[in-house]
């Protein structure tokens, strides 16, 4: 694991967000270079939907790019939870209209294909695949941090500028996530090992 | 550009800690995503980075459309009555204009009256100049046209 995001990080990004609300091309590439996977990561690790995490991805960036260029973004020195909170936004939109208009898809289609090691290598694609079916197990609290953290890449103290919730609290939540998700997998990794050695 | 962020400090436990690692795995797998999706979501974002003024809708649209609209049917009204004036010959009767005269006269009299004080009352004044207002009221009515002309105007299906 690396350091945590230094001062000069933060520099470099409050000056990266400066550039791009003039307009600056450069800058531009260099945001979406930096946050657009990880933001598509958000979305495709909840919606399973490779065509709706890149839909949302770009929403994102237009919106974004709409606050910059209208000054609507102030709260410069915040910028990674802000673009995480329209991100998380977007999704629970999305999870919600889905929902309503009831479009079934079944996640096993999508797992492994757009993410995840290759089909090829069964082992790690099993353990990938028992994984996120046990983070989806676990509550929104605690997968809304668990996401943040590991697909998001984001830092506690953003994850905690983010939710609201003082620092303590998000580490105290991403113990107990995984706390939870161990104990899940636990007897699901020998079930799965169990399935992979009956015929 | 993936960065990793710092070890949550809490987790002492190897066990979470290689679980925290796998799910760490398992990002960088759902970070690889599609090829080619920065280029795809700059594109996204080009018509709004590009400089210049955007073209957006700052606010409602229906109030500058109905200020236009009340104008141009005012604008309309003035002309159509001018219009329909003209083409129904409506004017001042020749007699009108020695009556609205003589009115001026008596009104400035009244004034000179009152300025020299010669006992002539008030009240007298007023009705006199009052029996003159109804005569040129009535003058001037009868310049009106007899056909409805103004319940044309004013009725049903006007506007």
């Amino acid at each position: 694991m690396g350091a945590p995001q230094s001062d000069a990080d933060a520099a470099d990004l409050a000056d990266l967000v400066a550039r791009a609300s003039r307009g600056n091309e450069r800058a531009w590439e260099d945001l979406v270079h930096r946050y657009a996977r990880r933001v598509y990561a958000m979305a495709h690790a909840k919606l399973r939907r490779p065509d709706l995490a890149e839909e949302i991805t770009q929403s994102v960036f237009v919106t974004l790019a709409t606050k910059l260029k209208s000054d609507g973004y102030t709260e410069l020195g915040r910028f990674e939870p802000w673009l995480f909170r329209v991100t998380m936004n977007r999704v629970r939109d999305e999870v919600r209209r889905t929902k309503r208009h009831a479009i079934p898809h079944d996640p096993s289609a999508f797992g492994g294909v757009a993410a995840g090691p290759a089909p090829g290598d069964p082992d790690r694609w099993r353990d990938a695949e028992q994984l996120r079916r046990a983070v989806e197990g676990l509550s929104d609290a605690d997968r809304q941090v668990i996401d943040l953290r590991h697909m998001g890449q984001l830092g506690f103290k953003e994850i905690a500028a983010l939710l609201n919730e003082p620092l303590g609290t998000v580490l105290a939540r991403h113990h107990r996530a995984l706390k939870k998700l161990k104990a899940a997998l636990t007897p699901e990794r020998g079930a799965g090992m169990n399935e992979g050695t009956t015929p | 550009m993936n960065r990793i962020p710092e070890p949550d400090p809490e987790i002492t436990d190897p066990a979470l800690r290689a679980l925290g690692e796998r799910l760490d795995a398992l990002g960088d797998a759902e970070r690889a995503g599609p090829n080619g999706l920065e280029d795809r979501v700059l594109s996204a974002v080009a018509g709004t980075v590009a400089p210049g003024p955007i073209a957006m809708p700052t606010g409602p649209r229906w109030k500058p459309v109905a200020i236009r609209a009340a104008a141009g049917f005012a604008m309309l009204g003035v002309v159509s009555i001018a219009v329909y004036s003209v083409q129904r010959g409506v004017s001042v009767s020749p007699d009108r204009a020695p009556a609205v005269m003589a009115l001026e006269e008596r009104i400035d009299g009244l004034f000179a009256i009152g300025e020299l004080d010669e006992g002539v009352s008030f009240e007298d004044s007023i009705a006199s100049i009052e029996l003159w207002a109804d005569a040129l009221d009535a003058e001037v009515a009868g310049d009106w046209p007899t056909n409805g002309y103004a319940d044309d105007w004013f009725g049903e299906g006007a506007l």
